[in-house]
């Protein structure tokens, strides 16, 4: 038996770090999409590759927040048949097309849950938990994944949303700005903080 | 549950094919003109009406006058397709299938297809939609299209627009290769490419270079196909074209002459090489990468194994006794915490010359790492010193050897050029004495296109053939004399494979082969064939020719019967 001796450590940053590769959109491919978008804005029919192209991951953001295939399903209709209702009004900020998707799906299933007065869905891989876990510097075993799930359940719904796309979507902090709005750093800040609160909680 | 939030752990994944079933774009656009009617009914509107009212009088004038000009709805073509998916199977029934094999993306793979194509994919290749490397199994899934058919019935355009010139695409063959992890598709990670080998023909003639061909990618987004690089062609062998019947028995006696020929004296040159061995060349030594990871490994260790023949571990273990090793760049995403674990078992496999599988084995997890033998400070100097000596010593044995080889092998290589001239004569000859056509014999060539796929997608092998400057007016009617609604419509040439889809409507300009056989079809509303086979095409200045395009009798069950409608 023996262990492998690490002769030199350098850590591999996209094994276990949360930056390491981030979905990115070129600014080359926004100013197409810009195109296509502004030919869906003088032809409805238009819209017709800006759908092909986002309603699967548009449909997968819902998903993840209702576990159900028909739901899911019915909210994104609204989220696209809203996308093209307000496409008029939509233009380019050098923000990505599927950001501004997303924005809507968020509020669609923020309204649809608020209507029903249920609780909405939060999807996580067991793995992910482990993720959360070592960000705040905690050993992870099942004892702390259970608290850890307690906490999260007390997070508000802006607080959350920001922990889920983060860890439970790996979405890039970009990525995660553009969706909801705020600057990147800000997004940040407020994760960092967010993991603090949840770090106390699990002191406590 | 929670007291705020339903918590789900391990969500059930959803199929792509399963959410794609939910798509109806139609229905989306239907809703969104319903409801767009329902907001111009409200007042605040009627401030408009005089202008709407306007409007739809100017529209109505304008429609009046296009009846009475008997002109029908203009649509150009351009515009139509715009609306219709890029990728648009016409009977989706029979669209060509895809193959699909499990790999585990720690291993990579070699896939071979029926064909005898084969893909060849490195380990640690996919990435998610969030950019994060996979791990486990993924499906990938392959398909081949090699003729006019294939490329009808996926839908894959074939128009090719460069700088706003129309193309089409003549191919020798094109793959279409995704990948999935839980349903959810997959990229290649950067810097990671799939090495393709597609296995294909091409129709020749003895003696003739092979034609130039160059590889494509269909891109969806900018709906065209963009350039990659030219396709590297191998031909594994020629055969007599089967299309070739008459006096094929002399063309075919002439061929096999020729392979026997070719045959003989590329056994007495090889034969020549083996007399004289090549001197092994030095490997290069490599020295450690700035910053990779390196590990020691233990080849005394008892429970270490070497995953080659005895002569190879020795001779490695010399070669590399002062080396340590480097986790390759191109290795498998691992956790750090691996170093912390104490391993029982390892295995060390070679994959070439430079990379080596690292497998630790304990009783509960394996890992697989891909590692590279590497040298650092003076040990790499010394290695260096030793190579640099060894390569001259290299180089002085080939000159030696190539000074005793050249003046036999330009003999013999000009003994086999008139062998085959003396031959192609006496066949002329007896072709002549025939009475048939001169010529070399038409051959099929298979072929194997190399090319490296650093995209998922379509791939294609193919070359541009412009789009004729002439055009025809043309009317597509029904056997009844009743026009088509505006539908996509295809035409093929008997001698390029390719197929041009078009909008066929009341009034179409079209430019067609004026010296080629081809067909003209499309698809009816009952997913039915209507078509009209055409030997050669008349221009008739801007006279409008009407085409009578027959609805095929065969029922289509298969693509069988497909392909029996669609033959020239």
């Amino acid at each position: 038996m023996f262990s492998i001796l690490l002769t030199s450590s350098r850590i591999l940053a996209n094994t276990t770090g949360m930056d390491a590769q981030k979905k990115t959109v070129s600014a080359e491919r926004m100013q197409e999409e810009w195109l296509e978008i502004q030919a869906a804005q003088s032809d409805p029919a238009m819209f017709r590759p800006l759908y092909v192209r986002y309603y699967e991951m548009v449909f997968r953001f819902i998903y993840r927040r209702t576990a159900s295939e028909e739901l899911s399903a019915d909210i994104c209709s609204q989220v696209f048949l809203k996308a093209m209702q307000r496409l008029s009004d939509y233009s380019f900020k050098g923000v990505p097309f599927s950001a501004w998707l997303f924005r809507i799906a968020s509020n669609e299933v923020a309204q649809h849950f608020r209507q029903q007065q249920k609780n909405r869905v939060l999807s996580i891989e067991e793995t992910q938990i482990g993720d959360v876990a070592d960000e705040i510097d905690e050993d992870d075993n099942e004892a702390l994944r259970a608290a850890l799930l307690l906490a999260l359940d007390d997070l508000k719904e802006g607080d959350m949303e920001l922990i889920e796309m983060r860890f439970f979507e790996q979405r890039s902090f970009k990525e995660i700005a553009d969706i909801t709005g705020m600057t990147e750093s800000n997004a940040k800040v407020k994760t960092y903080r967010i993991l603090e609160r949840l770090k106390k909680r699990l002191s406590t | 549950m929670g007291k705020n939030y339903h918590i789900k752990l391990n969500p059930d994944p959803l199929s792509r094919e399963r959410i794609e079933s939910h798509m109806d774009f139609d229905e989306l656009l239907r809703q969104y003109q319903e409801a767009d009617k329902q907001q111009v009914k409200r007042p605040r509107v009627i401030k408009l009406a005089y202008v709407a009212l306007a409007a739809a009088a100017a529209l109505a004038l304008l429609m009046v006058f296009n009846i009475w000009n008997g002109a029908s709805s203009p649509q150009s073509e351009s515009a139509y397709f715009a609306k219709l998916p890029f990728v648009n199977p016409p009977l989706s029934e029979w669209e060509p299938a895809f193959i699909s094999y499990k790999m585990n993306v720690n291993q990579g793979g070699v896939y071979e297809y029926e064909s005898g194509s084969r893909l060849v994919v490195p380990a640690a290749a996919f990435m998610n939609d969030r950019g994060r490397l996979v791990e486990g199994d993924v499906a990938i899934h392959y398909r081949e299209l090699h003729d006019f058919v294939d490329f009808f019935l996926s839908g894959i355009p074939m128009n090719y627009d460069s700088a706003g010139r129309q193309f089409y695409l003549e191919s020798i063959g094109m793959v279409e290769i995704y990948a999935e992890q839980n349903g959810e598709r997959l990229q290649m990670a950067p810097g990671k490419e799939i090495q393709v080998e597609l296995v294909t023909h091409i129709r020749t003639t003895l003696d003739a270079p092979l034609p130039h061909y160059s590889v494509y990618t269909l891109d969806t987004l900018n709906r065209n196909w963009a350039y990659r690089e030219e396709a590297r062609l191998e031909v594994l062998e020629e055969k007599l074209d089967a299309g070739q019947t008459a006096y094929s028995d002399i063309q075919k006696e002439w061929l096999e002459s020729r392979q026997a020929l070719e045959k003989s004296y590329d056994a007495q040159l090889a034969a020549l090489e083996a007399m004289a061995p090549k001197p092994i060349a030095p490997v290069k030594p490599q020295r450690q990468l700035s910053g990779q990871p390196t590990i020691e490994l233990n080849f005394q260790d008892e429970n270490f194994d070497f995953e080659g023949d005895n002569d190879e571990e020795i001779a490695l273990t010399r070669k590399l006794k002062d080396a340590i090793w480097q986790i390759s760049p191109q290795s498998p995403p691992y956790d750090e915490n691996a170093f912390k674990v104490t391993w029982e078992r390892m295995r060390l496999k070679p994959i070439n010359e430079w990379d080596y599988t690292l497998t630790l084995i304990n009783d509960n997890r394996q890992l697989q790492l891909i590692v590279n033998p590497v040298l650092v400070g003076e040990a790499y100097e010394q290695a260096m010193s030793q190579y640099e000596a060894n390569l001259a010593e290299y180089e002085s044995q080939m000159d030696y050897r190539e000074s005793q080889l050249k003046a036999r092998r330009e003999t013999l290589l000009q003994q086999e050029a008139d062998e085959t001239r003396f031959l192609d004569e006496a066949f002329t000859e007896r072709l002549t004495e025939a009475g048939a056509p001169q010529g070399k014999p038409a051959l099929l060539a298979k072929v194997i296109s190399r090319f490296k796929a650093h995209q998922l997608g379509v791939w294609n092998c193919d070359r541009p053939l412009p789009v004729g400057e002439e055009k025809l007016n043309l009317k597509f009617v029904d056997e009844n004399g009743e026009t088509f609604t505006p539908r996509t419509a295809y035409f093929a040439g008997k001698t390029h494979n390719t197929v041009h889809r078009f909008l066929a409507t009341e009034k179409t300009a079209l430019a067609l082969p004026s010296d080629d056989a081809h067909l003209i079809w499309l698809v009816t509303d009952d997913n039915r064939i209507a078509l009209v086979r055409q030997s050669n095409t008349e221009h008739k200045g801007r006279k409008t020719q009407t085409v009578v395009m027959k609805v095929a009798a065969e029922p289509l069950r298969n693509e069988e019967d497909i392909r029996a409608v669609l033959r020239f």
